[in-house]
């Protein structure tokens, strides 16, 4: 009984704040504080300045909390500067992207993870190694293949481009986190009579909505809000999609402040709202482990 | 329910030949246990039956049908694996009805079995529950469920007690014994563990190196080990090995152990014969060497003396480990034993179930 008090006690107990314990803590806090600060200030200026009419853009001092807050940018973008349709255009290119490049780096992954054959390593590596080489050296290449295509101006192109320089790394994500499944899990399905090919979506896949999750995120990430290929790839002004759209706001000499806020706003939101519902999946599939 | 038959079963990787001229009739319904430390060669056999692993030589029948190019699901076997290997992402009634589903059962026999099956295990509250949601028992018999439904002609299980605790293990142990008794159907069990190997078996087929060193019933692999190995593995606390030499003394033969002699009994004598005058292993089971004073009395030819090094009371009995001349032994004594750690004591040996072994090729002589 007397242990059972003392037990029960001991949460209750708080240790006291020392110097000596917790000092190191403090430090740490402030760098964190003011490396916060430097992330999140350019977004919150942001935020502010596209709900603010046009008189109290870029003021010195900056206002930070609009007086009259106004939603007319964001009317603007949406309607006035077509935003609705580039809106559509980025989803459409996203939702490709995660589909194409989710599906052809499972099945990569699973290939690598479960099947033994020769030069697996090699090719493995050598697919690994495009990660080196910089995006930008590729634009060249990548625009006389698509122009080959008849794909120049075209989401599909830009599609099968951000797929495919998503493919290495999500296979080795992938891959990874497949291999950690228990070899038993495989073998119980072989008995229960799963041929290796359903095994992918009986098994590993369901087991692997973690790093699935993981890679779609990525795959969003990397199709929502690329510039340098959607403005070589597309030229026609009804298939931009948000990142080129933004340019319409910068004219010759002029800058329309409001609505390019409130159209990146546009752009920004669905990023942090994506995130925000998957992290917890994004950080298990970080983490590759797999439920046992 | 079906005999198993392994014909000469070789299995090598690269180098290593883990199993080694596997020959064995699986009697049907039988309960047979493979048995030995690891990468003796008993799970890779499991799984060659099981269909997990090709076969580098020999043939495998389950019936009469021979098995080598049957895929796994055509054996018509089920397997229980070591961590049990249930579907993280299916509850309990799913991981059971899983492989009848793959087969095409119609939806009321799935339910008829699953149930009837959820039933004998006394499983059948957790059906809905994922198996992260289990403990670690409850999962054993879902795993054992998902093996029943299938009605197969085989059960297979690779050490499927070894995650559970001791009491556990236990309990689940009789429980399996009774299992396999109502359900009838030959079984193949792959364990380290002696002791389970000794209480669930029909038969034991002890293996070392991917080698069958004896198959036999529990009883007659303690009571005739064939060889040191078998010997040594099973019995706990293990067998006493002490070497000595076979004397001829008139038509006496003993047992030198250096510092005494044990005569040999007349029976055995007759067998070990061959062997006087030369080295012998002898194996002792630590309950033959007998500190009770009325058995010393009675065998006053079988007494040695030797030297208590510690006392390791276990309550029903004490364990007494001792030097005898100068190599070590145990005797396992009763409960309420005196003794103390240094002290000299008197031991009878039971000449009568001693084992003698050829020190060169470690082979019982009989």
């Amino acid at each position: 009984m007397a242990e059972r008090t003392v037990a029960r006690a001991r949460p209750l107990a708080r240790p006291a704040w020392s110097w000596r314990r917790h000092g190191a803590t403090v430090p740490r806090l402030a760098v964190a504080a003011v490396l916060s600060l430097f992330a999140v200030l350019p977004l919150v200026y942001m935020a502010t300045t596209s709900f603010s009419p046009v008189g109290n853009i870029l003021t010195v001092p900056p206002v930070l909390i609009p007086p009259h807050p106004t939603f007319v940018n964001y009317v603007e973008a949406w309607t006035d500067a077509s935003f609705s349709r580039y809106f559509f255009n980025s989803a459409y290119v996203t939702m490709g992207t995660i589909f194409l490049s989710t599906l052809l780096s499972a099945v990569t992954a699973y290939g690598f993870a479960s099947f033994e054959f020769r030069g697996k390593e090699a090719i493995f590596y050598f697919l690994l190694a495009s990660l080196a080489i910089p995006s930008v050296l590729m634009i060249m290449p990548q625009y006389l293949l698509m122009k080959t295509f008849g794909l120049i101006n075209s989401r599909l192109g830009l599609i099968l481009l951000y797929s495919s320089a998503s493919i290495p790394f999500n296979t080795f994500l992938l891959r990874s986190f497949f291999s950690g499944i228990p070899r038993e899990l495989n073998e119980a399905m072989q008995l229960d009579g799963v041929g290796e090919f359903a095994m992918l979506w009986r098994l590993t896949l369901p087991l692997s909505l973690p790093a699935l999750a993981t890679v779609g995120i990525l795959g969003f990430n990397g199709a929502w809000d690329e510039f340098v290929l959607a403005v070589t790839l597309l030229n026609s002004p009804a298939k931009r999609t948000l990142p080129v759209a933004l340019m319409v706001f910068q004219g010759g000499h002029t800058t329309a402040w409001g609505p390019l806020f409130a159209a990146s706003m546009i752009v920004t939101v669905p990023q942090i709202v994506v995130f925000a519902v998957a992290q917890r999946w994004f950080q298990e599939g970080i983490s590759v482990s797999v439920p046992q | 329910m079906a005999e198993v038959t392994a014909k000469h079963v070789f299995k090598r990787f690269g180098e290593v030949t883990a199993v080694n001229d596997f020959d064995l009739k699986i009697r049907d319904k039988e309960f047979l246990v493979l048995v030995g430390p690891s990468g003796c060669g008993k799970t890779t056999t499991l799984r060659m039956v099981a269909g997990l692993e090709e076969i580098t030589d020999g043939e495998i029948y389950i019936g009469d049908r021979l098995v080598n190019d049957v895929a796994p699901k055509d054996r018509d076997i089920a397997m229980v694996f070591q961590n049990y290997a249930l579907y993280p992402h299916m509850n309990v009634y799913d991981n059971m009805a899983f492989g009848l589903k793959l087969r095409h059962f119609k939806r009321e026999d799935i339910d008829r079995r699953v149930k009837e099956a959820a039933e004998i295990l006394g499983i059948g509250q957790l059906l809905k529950r994922k198996p992260k949601e289990l403990s670690g028992g409850q999962r054993q018999r879902v795993a054992l469920g998902r093996a029943i439904v299938r009605e197969p002609q085989a059960f297979l299980m690779d050490e499927p007690l070894s995650n559970l605790d001791a009491k556990l293990r236990v309990q689940t142990r009789t429980e399996l014994k009774k299992l396999h008794a109502r359900l009838e159907t030959t079984a193949i069990y792959v364990t380290h563990d002696q002791t389970e190997a000794m209480t669930m078996g029909d038969r034991i087929v002890v293996m070392k190196d991917g080698v069958i060193q004896q198959v036999a019933e529990p009883q007659e692999i303690y009571n005739r080990p064939a060889n040191m190995f078998v010997a040594g593995f099973i019995g706990a606390p293990a067998m006493n090995f002490l070497k000595g030499r076979l004397v001829k003394e008139g038509d006496n033969l003993y047992m030198d152990l250096g510092t005494s002699k044990m005569l040999v009994p007349a029976e055995r004598a007759k067998t070990w014969l061959p062997y006087a005058g030369r080295e012998v292993m002898f194996g002792i089971r630590p309950e033959e060497l007998i500190h009770e004073g009325a058995f010393r009395e009675a065998h006053p030819d079988w007494v040695v003396p030797a030297r208590i090094e510690v006392v390791e009371p276990m309550g029903s009995e004490t364990y007494l480990y001792l030097t005898v001349g100068d190599q070590a032994a145990t005797s396992r004594a009763e409960g309420n034993v005196i003794a103390h750690d240094g002290e000299t004591m008197e031991f009878a040996i039971n000449m009568e179930r001693v084992h003698a072994f050829d020190p060169e090729t470690e082979r019982a002589i009989a």
